[in-house]
């Protein structure tokens, strides 16, 4: 596996579901959410992708809104990943601090505001039970675990399975939930060879916000996020942004590339609505390149995984894209080629700021009596 | 017959007499998928049966679900066991149990029994289990 053929099989797909949260959190993780109680849903990710000591690793913070008692988070992967968490937080605030757009205009001199906005909390509501205790057999479902083990204060178990149903039933079984609806979607993976990835919170553990999850691997071939299963628990216009660390600038594959042209921005609130209009026109499938540069003009703002990264790639590329859950159809992917251009995050809005009829108006009107004083004097 | 032969027939009769009986069966290794639930909302409950007699088909499973302090008059649900091969001895199974509309909140016990073919019940495994209030709808 060479660097210079493209960052190596990282594979990340992630659906999350809601962990054990009791009060409203802006919490932060990734991948598709199986909660007992809707509407918790995932708001937005953002991810790393990037090379350490030579080999492929990914970085997921996923935003939601939303509690629940329970929630796990479900990730498509290639092969049962080497797992750590609570790394990389501060890593994430520090790139996106520094290659976020930034809107120059008349209006204003600052940044759009950020893809992950608070939400607010929801609650779900309790469905009419039975009146007297239920009980039924649920036929015990064949699936090899290939890696059972704990992380800081979540399980997690790697699977493989013939059968998505009896996947997702060893997951309901052993306190993993599940949304109805994702056999389909977790078939489609299976058969593309994908193992998957769930992960808990541990009984004795208690979190009041989901953690950055480090996923190492011992090979791949590309980078690639599953998106397919976030569809099921997704908010429209899930936000996605990524960073992917090479030895040079990246380009999504399956995905086109679009840009926002700064002629159709007045400020930098109009950033996050151009960008939605660019996707869309593209059918949904396609990233922003916000930033692309060498990676020794990054601070490392002190983090010691920030620094890491930049020692050991040459270039870092910024992309964004914007999805809502019937657009998650196909995983994006992304591979580096050599000789791209630098992307400057750096915009200068050129639309001009229109005047309404009120303000035609009251200019109008303020013109007459400036006029009248004259004539008075 | 001699005393001595009539003593040992008999002795060799109580042996197979209580052999026949059947030994109860074990339950073991019960989990529960959540330490907590709601009203109306399932939970599963995991665990072997064991059988030295291999007398597991047609026999039961004994779900209950009672509060702490006993299990007088709560609810409980009889699930027959079916097709199980011959002679098995170890059986995994899982249950899925829903509590009833109007269980009040609180600490609760899964009971899990089993009782063979000829009516032999297992000592009950416990697992706890807390009930949660009701969540609010979420306003719209």
């Amino acid at each position: 596996m060479t660097r210079s053929a493209g960052l190596a099989g990282l594979t990340l797909a992630s659906v999350i579901l809601p962990l054990t949260l009791l009060t409203p959190t802006h919490a932060r993780a990734c991948g598709g959410f199986f909660c007992s109680q809707t509407p918790v849903v995932q708001v937005g990710e953002r991810i790393v992708f990037a090379f350490e000591d030579g080999r492929p690793v990914t970085y997921v913070e996923l935003s939601y809104r939303g509690t629940d008692p329970s929630f796990a988070w479900v990730i498509p992967v290639p092969e049962p990943p080497e797992i750590e968490v609570g790394v990389g937080q501060g890593m994430f605030d520090a790139l996106d601090q520094q290659t976020q757009p930034i809107i120059l205009g008349p209006t204003a001199l600052a940044s759009p505001a950020s893809a992950f906005a608070d939400g607010a909390s929801c609650g779900g509501g309790g469905s009419d039970g039975p009146s007297s205790l239920e009980a039924r057999f649920v036929p015990v479902p064949e699936v090899e675990v290939l890696q059972s083990a704990r992380v800081g204060p979540y399980e997690y178990v790697t699977l493989d399975a013939e059968d998505p149903f009896d996947l997702n039933t060893w997951l309901l079984v052993n306190g993993y939930r599940v949304q109805p609806g994702s056999d389909a979607i977790v078939g489609a993976y299976l058969d593309e060879g994908m193992k998957l990835l769930a992960l808990k919170l541990a009984p004795d553990a208690t979190a009041t916000e989901v953690e950055p999850l480090k996923l190492r691997y011992a090979e791949s071939d590309g980078c690639t996020i599953p998106i397919r299963l976030t569809a099921i628990a997704s908010t429209p216009a899930l936000q996605i942004v990524v960073w992917v660390f090479g030895d040079s600038r990246a380009y999504p594959t399956s995905y086109r590339e679009v840009t926002v042209d700064p002629l159709n921005l007045r400020g930098p609130l109009d950033y996050g609505p151009e960008l939605a209009r660019v996707v869309d026109e593209a059918g949904g499938h396609a990233f922003v390149t916000e930033y692309a540069r060498a990676s020794v003009f990054l601070d490392d703002r002190g983090d010691p995984t920030l620094a890491k990264l930049i020692a050991e790639n040459a270039y870092v590329t910024r992309l964004h894209t914007e999805l809502d859950p019937e657009e998650m159809t196909i995983d994006p992917t992304f591979e580096t080629r050599l000789g791209g251009e630098d992307v400057s995050n750096q915009l200068v809005a050129g639309r001009p700021i229109a005047m309404g009829g009120g303000s035609m108006l009251a200019l109008l009107g303020l013109g007459l009596v400036v006029a009248r004083r004259r004539r008075a004097s | 017959m001699s005393a001595r032969a009539a003593t040992t027939s008999l002795l060799l009769a109580a042996i197979l007499s209580a052999c026949g009986a059947g030994s109860p069966p074990v339950v073991s290794d019960l989990a529960l998928s959540s330490l907590a639930t709601r009203a109306g909302e399932e939970v599963f409950a995991r665990f072997v049966a064991t059988d030295p007699d291999g007398d597991l088909d047609q026999g039961s499973v004994i779900v209950t679900l009672a509060r702490e302090e006993g299990a007088e008059g709560a609810p409980s649900r009889a699930l027959p066991i079916e097709g199980v091969e011959e002679g098995e001895t170890r059986l995994p199974l899982i249950v899925g149990l829903t509590p009833p509309e109007g269980a009040a909140p609180g600490d609760y016990e899964v009971i899990i029994e089993v009782s063979d073919n000829e009516g032999v019940t297992s000592e009950p495994a416990r697992a706890p289990l807390e009930l949660l209030p009701r969540a609010l709808r979420a306003r719209r």
